[in-house]
């Protein structure tokens, strides 16, 4: 089936997210803007204008009555989704990478980056209901060391904070205790280059990193054993678990700083599916001139969608026999 | 130091005591210092009178030399009658040891007069050799060690071939299995530095590395044999694989080597003085002799030739000869192993380009009497150029033609030995523009007939199918002989249109005459074919374009085809044809597997960097298999010797074809279904681990969820909230239409 093309930016997309019912696509990119989407048919719903700087990632939760962006402006913005009103914002020493609702949707975690004197850093912060005002300091500050953290997330019942870092290890951080002596439960090396992306599972209990590498790796959230490894040819950007089939989806290609130099048939500019238990390769999407920065894929099952560094958001929809496909074993 | 007392310190650095300091360092200085001293002996022995003038002749001799150092002449006296005269010998110490190096070379055997020779010494080297021990200690005795079986690998059960494949720093060494996947033997990082190289039959590995040549074998690729050759560049084995030539841009010294062996092993340098400065090196594999080492070609003038198409030393194809040429004056033809020049002299060949010897089949090497050597030498002054045909040990011409206008000639002999064709270019008569003769000698023949093909363009690539009866043979013309653009990497930046023809020859006899000439089978025009590989086993074709930043393209062809509906009126150019085509991204080397079944196709990272990797194809051009490899360099099927099977043997066996082949059918069906089955299996074993696994987790995360919530820690969602689907029916109107009934 035809993708659709949501033609709402006009830098490199840098993250995308859809609620939890699938029907709303939330889009960030490189030039300042927000964009809401219908899933279902492309159809731009709104945006959240305010940001005054490039933005690096969004989050809503899941009721979706609140969204929250990080940006290079060093502010994190609390959005209310139905009116696009601004609800908070909250100043950070540098640009925001990273911010994500926890899974009960009581706090946001937000990622710094190290910049000048600023040390990168993990903030948490409490988010009270809608109608009522947001605190404005964080519950708990931690600082990842030794180096510097690129992605983070929420495990299960918002247990640790996973963050993954520049030199390719993962950490897992108690983020209940205060004393930053002893927020560190446990960090492991699982790539040998910087990890670019880190998504959870449905639930939380695991989660798949994507590297520079080429490698992608399926993690336990609580002790973090590595449970499979993907191995592909192209350096890695994105990678997303499919909640309802055992699949995951990754996305990546050559640095966008090479593309022009070389011809474009070894960008590797396609979305790959693996199957997430055989490790095996299962299929691919082209479409992207660019590499793909993002990717996810609709909790409903029905579609996918990834976002390039071409400025485009590609939704595309499953064919037939992606649903009637099975795996022989 | 002697032990300080901390409440008894030396007041000022006089009172220090430093002798210990002054014992340890002492000797070292004085060594030092003593590079520059020589010892010459053998002076004559004068009393005080003429020390004078002696010291005054000395320090003429040695000026040429160096500069002596101001009371830098000592001669030991003696009292002897009374009288105090010298000792006979003299110590000279020069400003540098490299003075004092050139002075012993100039010095030595100096003819003082009729009964006074002198002697002169480094005076380190009387210092070493005085310290040698008087009684002689045999190095070490090596332990015998027996070795596997070298030709394993050629037993294998379902007949597979090797290959081996060098990518990053890794090398391995792989069964292909039919080219859909491969079993890796061994795999060893850094194995080799810069390459690798399989023997001429396949029965050793040579990897290179800065101390020399490595060679492994046998079934896990034990280290065979080692040759130092330090700065090893290049290597080239015998036809027979029982020598070896290496070569190396570094000249040979013998401290070098020493210093790699390590203290205590200077037995095992291979070198003696009259080797130093060498870049050749001539091994022999089995007992990992050297047989000699050579110098580099020099011209008239004396200077070396630097620059050379390698391998520059060619053997005869029995590995009696080894000959090398001296570009425009001679051809040098060593007997080996004892490697003496034939006839004890090189054989003056005035303006000689380039030889070739003529190559012989392995089951006919022992009714082969003599050995031939072609070689051409180009257009000098009015003189025509010449290809000449030479016997050898005796170096007489038995065939020589003249050529007039000749640019270039390369030689390319058919296997078998019996053909040689020489691809001649030609400028035309207004020189402005080049053409290509092929010039075919029959070498087997009385008198060595020749025929000849004329072509309108030029011939850039010649090619004999290995095994024809027919003398069958491509060439790939083109209009315009100049060669496309290269990068740095030797990958040409655009592509050429070229044309690929295919030739046999023909006799046929009428009752007047016998009519002996090559035929044209086929012209396959306004390609961009850069390279024509024929199968080992000759018949099927691969015509590629290579090394270009452009094109991509592969063609498999048959040669032999046979038309289906009636083979009797087949005409020659429906025998060709194509078989398959495809298309390899980046494609720059070709590789047949020595039986002729399987093609590799490769991208190496040497050229480019553009998905490197390689391909396996069937011989009719199917893909299949490709393997994306990064930083892949190099990969080459490992040769087999030449069958043990007599011809008619073979034939049976093509003949009875069917009956055998049932038998490998069953076989791979097997191999398929364990293959298959073993897959399934493991698919089921991974997909229970993974069940069983998200079972205790979600078992664990039961048990949390209660604390968790009682702690206050996490706010389980609202089951009311949970998803609630509306659905919305929307009506809309397509069309209207009023009817009046």
């Amino acid at each position: 089936m035809r993708p659709i093309l949501l033609q709402g930016h006009t830098r490199p997309l840098t993250q995308i997210k859809y609620n939890r019912e699938g029907d709303l696509l939330f889009s960030v990119a490189k030039d300042k803007v927000v964009n809401a989407w219908y899933a279902h048919n492309g159809e731009r719903l709104g945006t959240y204008d305010g940001h005054e700087g490039a933005l690096f990632s969004v989050d809503v939760n899941s009721s979706t009555t609140m969204l929250v962006t990080g940006a290079a402006d060093n502010t994190i913005r609390l959005w209310e989704v139905k009116t696009g009103k601004l609800l908070h914002t909250w100043k950070t020493n540098t640009s925001v990478k990273r911010v994500e609702f926890s899974k009960d949707d009581n706090y946001i975690v937000a990622l710094t980056e190290k910049q000048m004197k600023f040390e990168s850093e993990i903030l948490i912060y409490k988010i009270n209901d809608l109608g009522t005002p947001q605190p404005s300091s964080p519950v708990v500050s931690i600082f990842p060391h030794p180096s510097k953290a690129t992605v983070v997330a929420w495990s299960y019942y918002n247990k640790y904070i996973i963050a993954a870092h520049e030199d390719g290890s993962v950490s897992l951080y108690d983020w209940h205790v205060s004393d930053p002596e002893k927020q560190l439960v446990k960090n492991v090396q699982v790539h040998s280059s910087s990890i670019t992306d880190l998504q959870t599972s449905e639930d939380g209990t695991y989660f798949i990193t994507a590297a520079r590498d080429k490698a992608a790796c399926l993690l336990d959230a609580d002790n973090l054993d590595i449970i499979k490894k993907y191995s592909t040819d192209a350096a890695l950007n994105t990678a997303a678990i499919v909640p309802d089939k055992d699949l995951i989806v990754l996305g990546g290609g050559q640095a966008a700083s090479e593309v022009t130099t070389t011809s474009s048939r070894q960008g590797k500019f396609e979305s790959r599916f693996y199957h997430k238990i055989f490790e095996h390769e299962v299929g691919r999407v082209k479409g992207h001139f660019g590499p793909i920065n993002t990717v996810a894929v609709s909790p409903a099952g029905d579609s996918f969608s990834t976002g390039g560094e071409d400025g485009y958001v590609r939704v595309q929809f499953f064919d037939e026999d992606y649903h009637s496909f099975k795996f022989d074993f | 130091m002697p032990e300080l007392d901390i409440n008894n310190l030396p007041e000022t650095e006089k009172d220090i005591d430093f002798t210990d300091l002054e014992e340890k360092f002492s000797e070292q200085l004085l060594e030092d210092t003593l590079d520059n001293v020589i010892l010459v002996d053998g002076l004559p022995v004068v009393d005080q009178a003429k020390e004078a003038k002696l010291f005054a002749l000395i320090k003429k001799l040695a000026k040429n030399s160096g500069k002596i150092l101001e009371n830098g002449l000592h001669m030991p006296t003696e009292s002897k009658d009374d009288k105090t005269v010298s000792k006979g010998y003299a110590f000279i110490e020069f400003e540098t040891p490299e003075q004092a190096k050139t002075a012993v070379m100039n010095l030595n055997g100096y003819k003082l007069d009729k009964s006074h020779t002198l002697a002169v010494n480094s005076f380190m080297d009387v210092e070493k050799y005085s310290k040698v021990p008087e009684t002689f200690t045999p190095p070490p005795k090596p332990e015998y060690r027996t070795h596997g079986h070298l030709k394993s690998w050629l037993l294998d059960e379902r007949a597979r071939d090797q290959f081996c494949l060098f990518y990053e720093q890794n090398l391995s060494v792989a069964w292909n299995n039919k080219g859909v996947s491969y079993d890796t033997v061994v795999s060893r990082n850094s194995w080799t530095e810069s390459y690798f190289q399989w023997s001429t039959f396949g029965l050793y590995l040579a990897t290179i590395h800065r101390q020399g040549v490595v060679l492994w074998g046998e079934e896990t690729f034990e280290k065979l044999a080692r040759f130092v050759h330090l700065g090893a560049k290049l290597v080239d084995f015998s036809p027979l694989e029982n020598y070896l030539v290496t070569f190396s841009a570094d000249p040979i010294s013998l401290e070098a080597v020493d210093t790699v062996l390590g203290l205590g092993n200077e037995h095992l340098n291979p070198f003696t003085e009259a080797d130093v400065g060498n870049y050749f090196c001539l091994w022999e594999i089995k007992t990992g002799r050297l047989l000699k080492s050579f110098p580099y070609a020099s011209n008239s003038d004396g200077s070396p030739v630097t620059k050379f198409s390698w391998p520059c030393f060619k053997w005869s194809p029995s590995e009696k000869y080894i000959a090398r040429m001296t570009p425009g004056s001679k051809i040098s033809t060593y007997h080996v192993p004892d490697v003496r020049l034939v006839s004890k002299k090189s054989l003056p060949v005035p303006d000689i380009v380039n030889f070739e010897w003529q190559p012989c089949s392995p089951d006919n090497l022992k009714n082969k009497k003599t050995d031939i050597i072609s070689y051409w030498i180009p257009e000098i002054d009015n003189q025509p150029g010449r290809v000449v045909l030479i016997s050898v040990p005796d170096f007489s011409i038995l065939r020589s033609k003249n050529v007039v206008g000749l640019k270039d000639i390369v030689f390319s002999w058919h296997p078998s030995g019996n053909v040689l064709c020489a691809r001649i270019q030609r400028y035309t008569k207004t020189r402005k523009s080049t053409f290509s003769n092929l010039e075919f000698f029959r070498a087997n023949e009385k008198g060595i007939p020749s025929d000849l093909i004329e072509c309108k363009d030029n011939v850039v690539a010649f090619s004999w199918d290995p095994k024809s009866p027919n003398y069958k043979f491509a060439i790939i013309h083109v209009a315009d002989p100049t060669p496309p653009k290269m990068n740095s990497t030797g990958m040409a930046t655009t592509t050429v249109k070229s044309n690929v023809s295919f030739y046999q020859f023909v006799r046929s006899r009428s009752k007047l005459s016998l009519k002996e000439e090559y035929v044209l089978l086929k012209t396959i025009e306004n390609k961009n074919t850069t390279s024509v590989n024929w199968s080992p086993n000759g018949r099927y074709i691969v015509l590629s374009t290579l090394r270009t930043t452009t094109s991509w393209g592969l063609e498999f062809w048959d040669t032999e085809a046979q038309s289906s509906s009636n083979p009797k009126l087949a005409k020659s150019t429906d025998q060709t044809q194509l078989l398959n085509s495809g298309e390899h991204y980046g494609v720059t080397d070709i590789e047949w597997d020595p039986t002729g079944r399987y093609v590799i196709t490769s991208a190496s990272s040497w050229r480019h960097s553009m998905e490197n990797g390689f391909a396996i194809w069937d011989f009719k051009g199917d893909q299949l298999s490709k393997f994306p490899v990064d930083k892949f360099k190099q990969v080459l099927f490992r040769p087999r010797p030449p069958s043990l099977l007599s011809d008619s043997a073979k034939s049976k066996i093509r003949k009875n074809l069917d009956k055998y082949s049932v038998d490998f059918d069953e076989q791979d069906r097997i191999f398929e279904s364990a293959a298959s089955i073993e897959q399934l299996n493991n698919r089921r074993r991974l997909y229970n681990e993974w069940v069983s696994w998200r079972k205790t987790v979600d078992e664990r995360l039961d048990a949390l969820s209660k604390t968790m919530s009682a702690q206050g820690l996490f706010t389980h969602p609202d089951p009311s909230n949970e998803m609630e689907v509306i659905e919305e029916i929307v009506e809309e109107v397509v069309e209207e239409t009023v009817e009046y009934v």
